[in-house]
């Protein structure tokens, strides 16, 4: 039966992409005309001016258009439709989404407006889907901090004004903040509250702050920025597939998604001082063929621990214990590198978490790993280029979380604790890659895995196809166990202008 | 009438001993002659850029290329892409490095983050062209013996040029290993010092591609630049074709245009 529904789900998608065939099957006909190309590219360049030299500007420099057309031309976006099936049910429970079909449509766009060395910057996203609780309006009483545990169906999430001059640039606004030089985990990249309704296409929420990149010398740069606002982390539905199995009983570990159950209270980090978070980095590049950065993060942690109180029951006089998800205060220590030997790039990071008042452990998170580059064993196998990233992740917990009232850590909340995570990229030619990415978790008791194929195909200029396959298993407490019904087939488009 | 024969004289003299001296020079002092000559400070160019596959598909793509030296036969670069959509905003620096080996990073927007380049990746091709991230670096002279094959005339844009024809083999065993190219094969043309067209011969010694050279404009002083080249790429059939739409030479151009913070602040997409 099983198998009857993963053929069908095949030959569906098959038949969506033959139907969609590359534009140049079927002209095998291939002679070399370059001066036709190069007088085709003349026709088309005939209404820009002719180019003589010195006299010319770039279209930077050109003479000042106005303000509308300009933000015409610096308009982009992008549209994508996706389509996900599910080759099993969910898991049962009590008012869970059982359908296995799901597509969504989400638009983003982005623009500016430049005057002299300021620039406004808006960006955001409009989407909607077909999952149940997933979508929300647009609040406008949550601009600053979206309490909602669903999407909004609109968002600008970038807006920012920049002040740049040749040594530095002042952001003040909405906007992402990264961090680390890692490639497929990076521990110290904790200011990137996401949203993560669907985990595996997840979404920056950005955050809000005031930011200075200063260039101290080539390639030198000290950043420091205010973080006035926690953003927390959206996680899916009571309803979803992806809660997985309920966990039963007094399990005192919590991760994520338990922390999305609806019978736990949210101990919001309101917008207070007490809650800013305020982060320093220095980061250089280039140096002796390194590159290498240091930061510091201080202010609520974006793991959630449980801490549990006694309210009044529902009969007077009695009390039942209420759990309380809770943002704790840390300070993250970060350092990390990049370097590259022969045809080899090898990267590492680690960051310190100490958690104030032992609310949480206080641990070590590191990763290390590598990037090879194959070129002529490729070319043996008719392919452009292999590349394949391998790191491996794991914490030492320096000192437990111990404080009264609070019965979870973060731990399970936090990735890369004894993981292996890699990614190969096989490229056939500019239009038509694969990639395989695999997460596994070997940590005893808890052991989990994920996998992904992909194919991507570009059917023409700016609109991209992709086939994946998401595969999990593992224990069913862990992460990815308790996904393992969640195997699934995902088709996109996507058309970027 | 006299005086007429004696200006012909010196005036055939002249050149016969220019060329005495042409005909001595080594390949690497034709190089040096033209790295010298067409070198400048800084240089921001606009281009067109069409891939084209063995069916004839077409892909269209902008770019803007910054360069600048920052020391003696020092340079930076930046390569970036201002479309289609789904390239957009991917970016390629290049540092060159003297007596060691360059640092590449590749930005790529979903990512969000810069990458470094091993140096046995540069020979891959960039971003679907065909030219290879080898390509998009600083040729240090000293790396690469030049040998003189011959002069010929080359027929090229409809018009005969007088052509030093040089071979460019890796010079020690260290670049043999990292290049992509067994050797390559430069039509220079004597007058202007200016490349017509290089073949590209693989790590096999096979006739990989060829790369064409249109439209030399000067573009200030001595400097000439082409504004449409070509690169036929007889392994994969496939070719590049780039039209310059615009150019600046010896502006003023911060240094920081060729950092990260110049292009995770967006800077490079304005």
């Amino acid at each position: 039966m099983r198998m009857n529904r993963l053929l069908k789900s095949l030959a569906f998608l098959l038949a969506v992409y033959l139907l969609c065939p590359p534009f140049s099957w079927g002209q095998a006909d291939y002679r070399f005309q370059e001066d036709d190309l190069l007088k085709e590219m003349d026709k088309a360049g005939e209404a820009a001016p002719e180019q003589k030299g010195q006299e010319k500007i770039a279209p930077a420099a050109a003479k000042p258009t106005p303000v509308l057309s300009k933000l015409v031309d610096d308009f982009h976006g992008s549209l994508r439709l996706r389509g996900m099936h599910y080759w099993q049910n969910p898991p049962e429970r009590e008012g869970a989404d059982t359908r296995n079909d799901f597509g969504s449509a989400l638009f983003k766009f982005s623009d500016k407006i430049a005057y002299k060395d300021f620039a406004l910057n808006v960006g955001g996203w409009v989407e909607y889907g077909s999952e149940e609780n997933t979508y929300s309006g647009t609040s406008f009483s949550e601009f600053w901090q979206d309490m909602d545990r669903r999407r909004r169906i609109m968002d600008v999430s970038d807006l920012y004004l920049n002040y740049s001059r040749d040594t530095f640039n002042f952001l003040v606004g909405k906007k992402t903040l990264t961090n680390g030089m890692s490639t497929l985990y990076l521990p110290s990249d904790r200011m990137r509250p996401q949203d993560l309704n669907d985990p595996l296409d997840v979404k920056d929420l950005n955050i809000w702050q005031a930011r200075l990149d200063y260039d101290v010398a080539e390639a030198t740069t000290l950043t420091a920025a205010f973080l006035p606002v926690y953003q927390p982390q959206k996680t899916p539905s009571e309803t979803s597939r992806w809660m997985g199995e309920r966990k039963q009983g007094d399990s005192t570990e919590f991760d994520l998604y338990d922390a999305g159950n609806a019978n736990m209270k949210d101990d919001v980090a309101k917008v207070t001082d007490n809650n800013f978070g305020y982060f320093a980095r220095f980061k250089k590049k280039g140096f002796h063929g390194w590159d290498f950065f240091a930061s510091f993060y201080h202010g609520p942690n974006p793991f959630y621990v449980v801490r549990e109180e006694q309210v009044p029951g529902p009969t007077p006089g009695t009390t039942q214990p209420q759990r309380i998800k809770e943002v704790v205060k840390v300070d993250d220590y970060a350092a990390g590198f990049s370097t590259t030997y022969e045809s080899w790039e090898f990267h590492g990071e680690v960051v310190y978490n100490y958690t104030y008042d032992r609310k949480d452990d206080d641990y070590f998170n590191y990763v290390g790993g590598f990037t090879y580059t194959f070129d002529d064993f490729a070319k043996k196998l008719w392919l452009e280029k292999i590349d394949v990233t391998v790191e491996y992740a794991n914490e030492i917990i320096t000192r437990f979380q111990n404080a009264e009232t609070y019965v979870s850590s973060s731990k399970k909340s936090r990735l890369g604790r004894n993981d292996i995570l890699s990614r190969i990229n096989f490229e056939y030619n500019n239009k038509l890659s694969f990639q395989f990415v695999c997460n596994f978790q070997l940590t005893r008791g808890e052991e989990g895995r994920f996998q992904r194929l992909e194919a991507k195909y570009k059917l023409r200029d700016g609109l991209i196809t992709k086939l994946a396959g998401e595969f999990f298993g593992g224990q069913s407490d862990s992460l990815y166990g308790r996904w393992q019904r969640n195997d699934r087939l995902i088709l996109e488009f996507e058309y970027s202008f | 009438m006299a005086k007429r024969t004696i200006i012909w004289i010196i005036g055939i003299l002249f050149l016969f001993s220019a060329s005495v001296v042409s005909a001595q020079m080594t390949g690497k002092q034709v190089m040096e002659k033209q790295k010298e000559r067409h070198k400048v400070k800084t240089e921001i160019g606009n281009e067109d850029m069409v891939l084209q596959d063995k069916s004839g598909a077409k892909e269209n793509r902008q770019v803007v290329r910054y360069a600048k030296e920052v020391g003696k036969d020092l340079h930076r670069y930046l390569v970036v892409f201002l479309s289609p959509g789904d390239i957009r905003g991917t970016a390629l620096r290049t540092w060159e490095k003297k007596g060691g080996d360059n640092d590449q990073w590749l930005y790529l927007p979903a990512q969000k983050k810069e990458q470094r380049i091993a140096k046995a990746g540069k020979r891959n091709y960039f971003m679907g062209t065909d030219f290879t991230y080898e390509d998009m670096e600083p040729e240090d002279l000293d790396n690469f013996n030049y040998n003189i094959l011959r002069s010929e005339q080359f027929s090229h844009e409809g018009k005969a040029y007088d052509c030093y024809v040089i071979e460019a083999l890796p010079a020690n065993d260290k670049k043999k290993q990292e290049t992509g190219y067994a050797k390559r094969i430069m039509w220079i043309e004597k007058v202007n010092l200016t490349t017509l067209k290089t073949d590209f011969y693989d790590r096999r010694v096979k006739h990989q591609k060829t790369q064409l050279n249109y439209k030399y404009v000067n573009v200030g002083g001595a400097v000439m630049r082409p504004m449409q080249t070509i690169m036929n790429n007889m392994e994969k059939s496939h070719k590049t074709a780039t039209t310059t739409r615009s150019r600046k030479i010896n502006i003023n151009m911060a240094d920081s245009t060729f950092t990260d913070s110049f292009i995770l602040s967006g800077k490079h997409l304005e």
